[in-house]
């Protein structure tokens, strides 16, 4: 058992390798598609000479593959290159704006995760009642709703017609529960529907039907019956959800100026600043693959029955 | 709450022809929002049922499928109440504020026994939830509770370990009636207990059963399509119909002087030496399988 359990967890993590390499290889080649940096930074009027000199300095000049195994090798030894824009190596540029970042998508995953779990069991809980329909009705508007245009209603309410909130910025708390509040609409959402069918599936199982019957109370069953056979889907959307959180935010912090990644992302690539954003892709990639890795080993955790079935 | 008495017990003070559980003219009907599906099995209401049900007795309730069996189940278990009628346990109406003390009386073994386990829980503990949920009860009693109930059911103790997934539906279905007996209880409500096993299974499941009727003076309600299994464990039986009773007696009146043409029909399916019934002598005492170590319809 132990054996297979070791096995199981070295073949996640050989899969998380390969996905990472292909991601690595995937951003290379796209960002070599995107367009020409050296015409961006200089300019229209720059002459042949300075483009040469430039191309030579950031090293565009050499061929595709020697520029491939150079990107490799840095990545190896833990450099992503130096931001054309900033002059700083490209890692510490993005990780001095993912602080930010941080507190924004925790904040929001943590509001959603709560709402959305919450809000999912209620609805599954008392489908009839005032609180099951106004959950239901609540996830399907948060699911509708865009969160671009969330965030504009949000800022014309709390910030211009209240002026409880400020518009932009993060200069204190204040600053962060309009973009916190829009980014966790949608995924608490998305968790409250996932969390509804599956807590509603788990009710209607017989072995909750067998507990009712054995005089087990209603609060005991749905702690120690229905969550931990329901926890499984919701433990994997919110996996997704944590990996697509740091890249998830660039809608949100670009309408409300939030200087965090999703800012720098935006602005990376107006810029063409091929090794912040080649930089951003694999931190946000690499959240991803670490995220579901931990999700896949929460699964043995949770549901000892998907021990045995890995291969 | 402490547990009120020592198991395993046999209950013999009660006369046999008093009630233990009794259904007096009771409706039902699902929902509107599930009644569609149950009108396509053809029992989407229950009409004016009587059934009692006495101490130390098999009761077997025979229909076919959506003839409405697996719904007085669930209103016997208390699990659904019923729109009109009364149900009475020992001899008192059964209300709201009795049916905590009612469901540690009467227990359930259903259908498909691998359903009716938490997925996530091993064994042990799924048996011993039920005493440690309902009664203050010492650790080492709890277990020797546990190694009673499952020694009772003819399982070891290997099994406590294990997961749902990692055991047979046999031992499933053992563990599901080890589960019932830990409390102790006076009625079994066993849904087609082996419609989901196989041939062999199903005869050892039965002969467990018709064991614990008699070591502990248990009830049974034996709920099941197969008249076959009905024949071999009871000595009442209830045939039902599109939601109503068409014919109830004792064993040998129902399955040898069948009144209804329904009746004719499910027995004219099953030949006699099937159901063990001795032609020539119809007003002999049903026998209650006592001594039988096979099942008749095995083969």
């Amino acid at each position: 058992m132990r054996g297979n359990g070791q096995k199981v967890f070295a073949s996640k993590i050989a899969r998380a390798l390969v996905t990472l390499v292909l991601m690595v290889t995937s951003v290379f080649i796209l960002m070599r598609c995107a367009g020409d940096p050296v015409t961006v930074l200089l300019g229209p009027d720059a002459t042949p000479d300075m483009r040469a000199a430039y191309t030579g300095e950031l090293g565009l000049d050499r061929p595709m593959l020697a520029q491939y195994l150079a990107y490799l090798h840095n990545i190896v030894r833990g450099s992503l290159g130096v931001s054309y824009v900033y002059r700083q190596d490209a890692l510490g540029v993005v990780l001095s704006h993912l602080s930010l970042t941080l507190i924004l998508t925790c904040s929001a995953l943590t509001l959603a995760a709560v709402t959305g779990v919450a809000g999912g069991i209620a609805a599954a809980v008392f489908p009839s009642s005032f609180i099951g329909r106004a959950c239901t009705i609540g996830a399907v508007v948060g699911l509708c709703v865009p969160s671009f245009f969330l965030a504009i209603v949000l800022m014309l309410v709390f910030s211009i017609q209240l002026n409880w909130l400020p518009t932009g910025g993060a200069e204190n708390w204040r600053s962060l529960v309009l973009p916190a509040v829009t980014m966790a609409a949608a995924s608490s959402a998305v968790l409250a529907r996932y969390t509804r069918v599956a807590v509603r599936e788990a009710l209607d199982s017989r072995y909750v039907l067998a507990a009712f019957a054995r005089g087990i109370p209603f609060s005991r069953i749905l702690i120690h019956h229905v969550m931990p056979n329901a926890a499984v889907p919701i433990l994997t959307i919110l996996g997704l959800l944590i990996g697509g959180a740091v890249t998830g935010s660039t809608v949100v912090e670009t309408v409300f100026s939030w200087p965090g990644i999703g800012n720098l992302f935006i602005t990376s690539v107006g810029n063409r600043d091929i090794p912040v954003v080649q930089a951003i892709v694999l931190l946000a990639g690499t959240a991803m693959i670490m995220t579901n890795l931990a999700v896949d080993l929460g699964y043995a955790w949770l549901d000892p029955r998907s021990k045995s079935s890995e291969t | 709450m402490t547990l009120p008495i020592e198991p395993p017990r046999v209950r013999t003070a009660r006369a046999s022809s008093e009630p233990l559980l009794e259904l007096r003219d009771v409706d039902f009907c699902y929902p509107a929002a599930r009644r569609s599906a149950a009108e396509v099995l053809g029992g989407s209401r229950l009409n004016k049922i009587n059934m009692t049900i006495r101490p130390g007795k098999a009761h077997g309730l025979i229909g076919a499928s959506g003839s409405g069996k697996s719904t007085i189940a669930k209103l016997l278990l208390g699990l659904t109440a019923p729109q009109a009628g009364r149900i009475f346990f020992e001899g008192e109406l059964l209300t709201p504020d009795r049916l905590a003390e009612f469901r540690l009386r009467v227990q359930p073994v259903f259908q498909n026994p691998l359903d009716a386990l938490n997925p996530a829980t091993p064994m042990g503990k799924q048996i011993t939830a039920p005493l440690l949920v309902n009664f203050k009860i010492k650790s080492s009693e709890c277990q020797a509770r546990l190694a009673a109930a499952i020694s009772a059911v003819g399982l070891s103790g290997e099994i406590l370990g294990k997961l749902p997934h990692q055991i047979s539906g046999g031992q499933a279905q053992r563990v599901n009636i080890a589960r019932a007996l830990i409390l102790d209880p006076e009625v079994l409500i066993c849904d087609e207990p082996v419609s989901a096993l196989d041939m062999t299974v199903q005869a050892q499941i039965l002969n467990l059963l018709s064991d614990l009727r008699e070591s502990r003076g248990l009830s049974l309600l034996f709920i099941s399509h197969d008249i076959r299994s009905v024949a071999y464990l009871c000595s009442e039986i209830t045939v039902l119909k599109r939601g109503s009773i068409v014919e109830s007696g004792s064993r040998d009146q129902v399955l040898l002087a069948p009144k209804t043409d329904y009746m004719k029909s499910l027995l004219s399916a099953v030949p006699n030496s099937e159901l063990g019934l001795d032609m020539a002598s119809p007003s002999k005492p049903c026998p209650q399988a006592i001594g039988r170590r096979h099942f008749p319809a095995e083969r």
